[in-house]
């Protein structure tokens, strides 16, 4: 499965191109270890996961004596033969266990030679130089268990083997538990054999490398089954000549001389003499290269790698020059038995692009590397980096806090304040009523005896300040009056109560007399409930004849509803009752004729109120507009019907006691004499009134204003 | 002692005890006012009650007057579900028709007996002159003083800056001469209110000396 670098998309191997969003799959990369996924060349960290690619560096365990790896030894492919032993055998396909062997690479096989292939392979697989120093630069959990949502292909797969419990450090849980039985415990490094003792090297071998190789074991079972392997030595990379040392095309055309490092790992020359039976196949020399000896030097370029070619041809690289890692390989003489590669047919290629990023760093650089430092990773290299997510500048400056602004402020100080105010505030205890200064009682009091001397004084003394009362409209309403016929229905709507009667019966008073004396029959509704018993009170009064006062006056009772109740009483007069005795209108004689409003030959208004005095007006203009419409009112509604005496809507109007006493004056009723006191008496209030006003005004202006 | 001695009487304490207010806040006073208040709502609730078994009652019994009178008891039972909040709803039918019914009654009466009256008496400017200069001077003031006074309170104000002047110019000095108008008319209210209110002093006063002297008349003095 090949996954997308863009869109992520799972595709089978071998795709070129991305079956989901069409982008192509690039085919030669580098393989994420973790999550599968190919990445371009020169990646670092993986497009998906964020898994570093590429290890930082590769470090020498310092003492690889004292912690052995159980890595199964291993260096250079091996070709399997048919005579090969089943140990070796097993041995060779257990290095090949590791996944991704085959899938590392998806070059052609024409491209790359098959051992350069296989070199690949297994030094993808076998124990990497960063894992066989310690390092592990890749989780060494299993993918099942660290990458639950790895492809398919990775669940299956067994962990590394490469020294994954001794390179873990202490305090990661199942590292010892998960490898005990897998990982055989090494044993000390003095207790190892050697595996090809240098008596049994061929000869040719022997000259070469100055060692004898082994031909047979030693007697008694094999030392790779009966001990446990020695670490892994690193294997040679196969870029190791650029690095090592310089290619020398046109050396001479002398023997290749093997290096001594390889000739521990070389197979057994064919020395064509029978050697003694033995356990152990022998080592051929077929990846040599039969014609190898023969070949001019351009050919040996050609063909041999540039490994075996640098190694033969020069003279010896110093050890000096060869990198670290190479030469703690090469210290290794503990190796395992390899079979040797097959050669035929090579020729020299430059390392291919997607194996150079593989390609360890200097060890400098790996000093650089920073190690876990704290915690349960302490000491451990190589380790995933955090997300990009965590990422966060160390030296991030500290943002401080800027101080509330005013109206945050005030708004905080409101805020405290309506809640530390109560939910309920606490009735106040009520405290004694300021006492109110003497002046002002005093005050009070003269203001009181002035207007009650002012009224009482013309009982007391004679005052010729005020001559005869003279009042607008009340010739009109006298004329009125005079020019009803006798038995003329009047209505007398009886707009006041006991608190206007003072005034108000001084004006409805000579009316009443009037109409009496020019025998109309009076019809007495109200829309106020106090209105019939005071309309009874002053006819008490002043009607003492019970018997004209019964033929010609009938008290139609209280109507409510306001201006309704105005239109009611206009249109049905003859369904009211009696307010007194309840008896039905219709059936008084005095009522005989009269239904509505259109039957009655004047109405008279007598209110103290203006809105009653102004409904009263617009319903019989609403009624009736040509009925004569009369009107005796207190002295505040003057100016109101005034307005309607202009208009010829009030025929006639007697305002307040003054208007009484003139109307009066014109009737002579005998109550000439009261009125005249009343108006003295009304007249020198209104003076005294006047005067304590303009002293008020007069001691507010000069220096009470600020009082 | 006759019910007019008895009834001159109370009048006369139950005033005193309201003039005593011009010493303060008394228990008199008080008593007074309670007692008028008391009486006032006494005498109304027996008037709609004699009014309620006059004319209702009796009508009720009539079987021609039962069918007029079935609609307006059953609005005035509905009314009487308002003084309960729960079924307030019930009278709201009630209501409407008292509302609907009295405005169209005080509009048409407005209508017909002050604006269009009040309008026409007015009248063109050569009716004033019938009046001779006082006519056609209480035109003038009538005419000029019913604008002002409108103007008065008009109390809005164009957002355009020009167009604010030439508003602040065209009402502004008319609106204060309106509530020149309206300050005059306010105190002629005034002058015939108290003279109301003096008028009933006076009456009063009458009414306790016409009182006492009864009082003293009973003793011998």
């Amino acid at each position: 499965m090949i996954y997308c670098p863009k869109c992520g998309a799972g595709n089978q191997d071998g795709s070129r191109f991305c079956a989901k969003c069409g982008t192509p799959i690039p085919t030669t990369g580098i393989r994420c270890p973790v999550c599968g996924t190919m990445n371009p060349l020169g990646n670092v960290y993986c497009d998906r996961c964020h898994t570093r690619l590429v290890p930082l560096a590769i470090s020498v365990p310092e003492e690889p004596e004292e912690k052995p790896h159980p890595v199964k030894g291993l260096s250079l492919p091996t070709r399997p033969s048919a005579g090969e032993a089943d140990w070796l055998t097993q041995l060779r396909y257990s290095e090949e266990q590791p996944a991704g062997a085959e899938e590392e690479t998806e070059t052609p096989a024409a491209e790359i030679p098959d051992w350069l292939l296989q070199l690949g392979l297994v030094s993808s697989s076998a124990a990497k130089p960063e894992e066989a120093a310690g390092i592990s630069p890749f989780p060494t959990r299993s993918p099942e268990e660290k990458f639950p949502h790895g492809p398919e292909w990775r669940k299956g797969e067994a962990a590394p083997e490469s020294a994954v419990g001794e390179g873990a450090p202490e305090g990661i849980p199942g590292f010892p538990e998960r490898y005990p039985s897998e990982v055989p415990e090494a044993p000390p490094a003095e207790q190892v054999a050697p595996v090809f003792p240098p008596t049994e090297l061929p000869d040719w071998l022997a000259e070469l490398t100055g060692v004898t190789a082994p031909t047979t074991p030693s007697s008694g079972p094999s030392p790779f089954t009966e001990e446990p392997l020695r670490p892994a030595p690193m294997e040679p990379p196969p870029f190791a000549p650029e690095e090592s040392a310089p290619s020398a095309p046109g050396g001479p055309s002398v023997p290749p001389v093997l290096p001594e490092w390889l000739t521990e790992v070389a197979p057994p020359a064919p020395s064509g003499e029978p050697e003694a039976p033995s356990a152990v196949p022998p080592i051929t020399l077929d990846w040599l290269g039969e014609g190898l000896a023969a070949a001019p030097p351009e050919q040996i370029a050609k063909t041999v790698p540039p490994l075996l070619l640098e190694e033969e041809t020069l003279p010896g690289p110093a050890p000096a020059e060869l990198p670290d890692w190479l030469l703690a390989a090469r210290e290794r003489p503990e190796t395992a038995p390899h079979a040797a590669p097959e050669l035929g047919g090579l020729v020299p290629a430059e390392i291919p692009e997607w194996l150079k990023p593989l390609r360890p760093k200097e060890v400098e650089e790996a000093v650089e590397e920073v190690a876990e430092s704290e915690g349960l990773l302490a000491g451990l290299r190589g380790v995933l980096p955090i997300g990009r997510g965590l990422d966060m500048p160390t030296t991030a400056a500290r943002i401080r806090p800027a101080g509330p602004t005013p109206a945050a402020v005030a708004r905080a100080e409101l805020l405290q304040g309506l809640l530390a105010r109560p939910l309920f505030q606490p009735p106040e205890e009520k405290s004694e009523a300021p006492r109110r200064a003497a002046g002002w009682t005093i005050s009070r009091l003269l203001v009181g005896i002035l207007l009650l001397g002012a009224i009482l004084a013309p009982m007391l003394v004679r005052v010729p300040f005020f001559g005869p009362p003279v009042g607008s409209g009340v010739d009109q309403l006298y004329a009125q009056v005079e020019a009803l016929p006798p038995k003329t229905p009047v209505l007398l709507a009886w707009e006041y109560g006991p608190a206007e009667a003072e005034e108000m019966d001084r004006v409805a008073g000579p009316i009443v007399v009037h109409l009496l004396r020019r025998g109309a029959r009076v019809l007495i509704v109200s829309t106020r409930p106090e209105g019939p018993a005071t309309a009874a009170a002053l006819l008490h009064r002043w009607i003492p004849d019970s018997e004209t006062l019964m033929a010609q006056v009938v008290n139609l009772g209280y109507q409510p509803g306001g201006a309704s109740g105005v239109r009611e009483i206009l249109s049905n007069l003859g369904r009211r009752t009696e307010f007194l005795t309840g008896a039905p209108a219709a059936d008084l004689e005095i009522m005989q004729g009269v239904r509505s409003v259109m039957d009655v030959g004047m109405v008279v208004l007598l209110t103290a109120q203006p809105d009653d005095l102004r409904v009263w007006v617009e319903q019989v203009a609403t009624a009736n507009p040509n009925i004569p419409v009369g009107a005796g009112i207190s002295a505040r509604v003057e100016p109101v019907a005034g307005a309607y005496l202009g208009t010829g809507q009030l025929r006639g109007l007697i305002a307040g006691w003054v208007g009484g006493a003139v109307y009066e004056q014109r009737l002579d009723t005998g109550q000439g004499r009261v009125y005249q006191y009343y108006l003295t008496s009304l007249g020198l209030a209104q003076l005294a009134v006047a005067a304590l006003m303009i002293l008020g005004a007069a001691v507010f202006l000069v220096g009470g204003r600020n009082k | 002692m006759t019910p007019d001695l008895a009834g001159l009487i109370v009048g006369t304490l139950l005033t005193l005890m309201v003039l005593s207010y011009i010493l303060g806040d008394n228990p008199f006073y008080r008593l007074a006012l309670h007692i008028l208040v008391g009486v006032t709502v006494g005498y109304g609730t027996a008037v709609a009650l004699t009014m309620l078994f006059q004319t209702v009652l009796p009508a009720l019994g009539d079987p021609a007057g039962r069918l007029s009178l079935i609609v307006p008891v059953v609005l005035g039972i509905l009314l009487l579900f308002k003084g309960f909040p729960r079924w307030a709803s019930w009278g709201n039918l009630s209501t409407a028709l008292l509302v609907g019914i009295g405005a169209a009654v005080a509009l048409s009466g407005a209508l017909l007996g002050t604006i269009i009256p009040q309008a026409r008496a007015v009248g063109p400017v050569w009716n004033w002159l019938q009046g001779g200069w006082i006519g056609l001077l209480n035109g003038l003031l009538m005419a000029v003083g019913t604008a002002c006074a409108l103007l008065a309170f008009a109390f809005a104000v164009p957002r355009n800056p020009s167009l604010r002047r030439l508003w602040n110019g065209m009402v502004g000095l008319p609106g204060r001469l309106g509530r020149v108008f309206l300050m005059i008319a306010f105190g002629a209210a005034f002058a015939t209110a108290l003279t109301a209110s003096l008028s009933v002093l006076v009456g009063r006063v009458y009414t306790v000396v016409e009182g006492l002297q009864r009082i003293l008349s009973i003793w011998g003095l």
